[in-house]
């Protein structure tokens, strides 16, 4: 599903990640863990091919970084789900346009069926009903399920997570984390960034954890990644 | 899913008011000049038609010529240039001296000296000085004619002062068409400057640059187009206004109202164009 052979990427003479090898296989659950600044935001902007590895090859699914057009990275976008800490909502239309979006990127523009298929994506993150709101009007908490919802409303393969509770408090961030857990269960695969020790300890229990140090990937342990 | 192109369109255009309505403004001030010409290069064509429907060719016939060479000759004329009016030597006669006031002064000539003629009251397509210096000499190589006239002096400044008029039409509408290219640029690249992250969402949720762009586009070619419609309102508004006080004032003519909003929108189109071109290489 994900494999990144002997990647590197460089910011001028800053090296962000260095001879970087990394599998993700279809259906895994795995948790990238590292401090501020050690490169998870590189490796995920790495995976939507925002960016292209200075060395080596990035491959998602089947499209190849170094062979990707840019018609095929707006492809390869709409096979994956993304969250961010800042749930990056658009402020200026209400929820259901926001989740609705990604359908029409992909060319859906039947009105019942965007709104069978939003309001199927709200259920699920726990917000039925909250479609015609606006980000403005809702919790932090609440903001993240909606960025959930617009993630997984066209069933993608991959859900990249960027920190998904680092703005939220703590009832809140379990209760996303439950949720990342149910999208795993229905059979995506759920790579998740965070720099929370004891988050990334306690989800070493259930799924794989590697810690990212000094650009390069690593096999969890507690503690020396903080 | 035009209309929701539109939506977010308007919604661009609403959510940044301020930009919008600075654009606006300075559109709506280029367009007014236009229209405001417009109006008056409308009203000087009418009164220079009216003018120029009096612009005729008088065709004198010889002595000699037979009735039916004449008959032939108008009958030509009449389907090839336009009204063909015979005129008799004794009608030419009549009018002379009903101009003249009287017939007394007349008697003293004892002989009638005019002649005969054939008054060609031509189709607009010949109402140039060109067509009738074409036309004249023409005729004037008919065995049966012996002079042609049209005043040629007269009809060639009119067609001088029309085509100045057109040039400074053409002018103005050049440069009101580059200022307006310059601001709808503008404002779209503000646009895109201040939309900059949601448009990189958009990208990451797996819109394709058209998706994204094609809202942009649109918001060019709808803020020309309230800027124009505007505009003509204000012009239609002032041509009502002022009409009678103390000239009569005919209203914009409504084909060029029309393509007035076209060509605005036109010009809306290109100008988002122009600014998106090289964004999109780089986004």
């Amino acid at each position: 599903m994900i494999r990144m052979t002997r990647v590197a990427k460089r910011y001028g003479a800053e090296e962000a990640l260095a001879d970087l090898d990394w599998e993700v296989g279809e259906g895994e659950f795995c948790v990238v863990h590292a401090p501020s600044g050690a490169g998870k935001t590189t490796l995920l902007r790495l995976l939507t091919m925002e960016i292209l590895p200075t060395e080596g090859t990035v491959q998602v699914g089947s499209f190849v970084s170094g062979r990707v057009s840019k018609g095929q990275r707006t492809q390869l976008r709409r096979t994956l789900g993304v969250v961010w800490e800042d749930f990056k909502l658009l402020e200026d239309r209400d929820i259901f346009e926001n989740v609705a979006l990604v359908l029409r990127t992909q060319g859906e523009w039947d009105r019942a069926k965007l709104e069978s298929r939003v309001a199927e994506a709200l259920a699920r993150v726990g917000l039925p009903g909250r479609g015609r709101s606006f980000p403005r009007e809702l919790s932090g908490g609440q903001k993240q399920r909606a960025a959930i919802a617009r993630a997984i409303v066209h069933q993608p393969l991959v859900l990249l997570a960027d920190e998904p509770t680092g703005s939220l408090d703590p009832r809140s961030a379990s209760e996303i984390i439950d949720l990342l857990f149910e999208i795993h269960a229905s059979g995506a695969a759920v790579v998740l960034a965070t720099k929370d020790e004891p988050l990334a300890s306690k989800l070493a229990e259930r799924v794989r954890v590697v810690d990212l140090v000094n650009g390069r990937l690593a096999p969890y342990v507690p503690g020396v990644a903080s | 899913m035009i209309l929701w192109f539109i939506r977010e369109a308007w919604r661009g255009l609403w959510f940044h008011r301020s930009t919008t309505y600075t654009a606006l403004l300075s559109v709506f001030g280029s367009f007014l000049v236009l229209g405001v010409f417009l109006l008056f290069t409308s009203n000087v064509q009418h009164a220079l038609n009216a003018l120029g429907d009096r612009r005729e060719v008088v065709v004198y016939l010889r002595d000699s010529t037979k009735p039916a060479e004449r008959e032939a000759l108008i009958a030509s004329l009449d389907s090839l240039y336009g009204a063909a009016t015979y005129v008799s030597r004794e009608r030419a006669w009549e009018e002379f001296a009903k101009e003249l006031g009287g017939t007394e002064l007349l008697e003293a000539v004892g002989q009638n000296p005019l002649p005969a003629s054939i008054r060609l009251k031509l189709r607009p397509e010949f109402l140039n000085f060109a067509a009738m210096e074409k036309l004249s000499d023409t005729l004037a190589s008919q065995p049966s004619v012996e002079e042609v006239r049209f005043g040629g002096e007269w009809v060639q400044r009119l067609d001088s002062f029309i085509a100045t008029l057109r040039f400074i039409d053409l002018a103005i509408g050049v440069v009101v068409a580059l200022s307006v290219i310059f601001v709808v640029a503008n404002t779209i690249r503000l646009a895109f400057i201040a939309r900059r992250e949601t448009m990189r969402i958009m990208a990451l949720l797996g819109a394709s640059n058209g998706f994204i762009f094609a809202p942009l586009v649109l918001e060019g070619v709808i803020a020309a187009a309230i800027a124009a419609l505007f505009a003509i309102g204000a012009v239609h508004g002032a041509a009502a206004y002022l009409d009678g006080k103390p000239v009569d004032i005919l209203p914009l003519p409504l084909s060029w109202s029309a393509l007035f909003v076209a060509g605005a929108m036109l010009l809306g189109l290109v100008g988002a164009v122009v600014a998106l071109v090289p964004l999109t290489r780089k986004h």
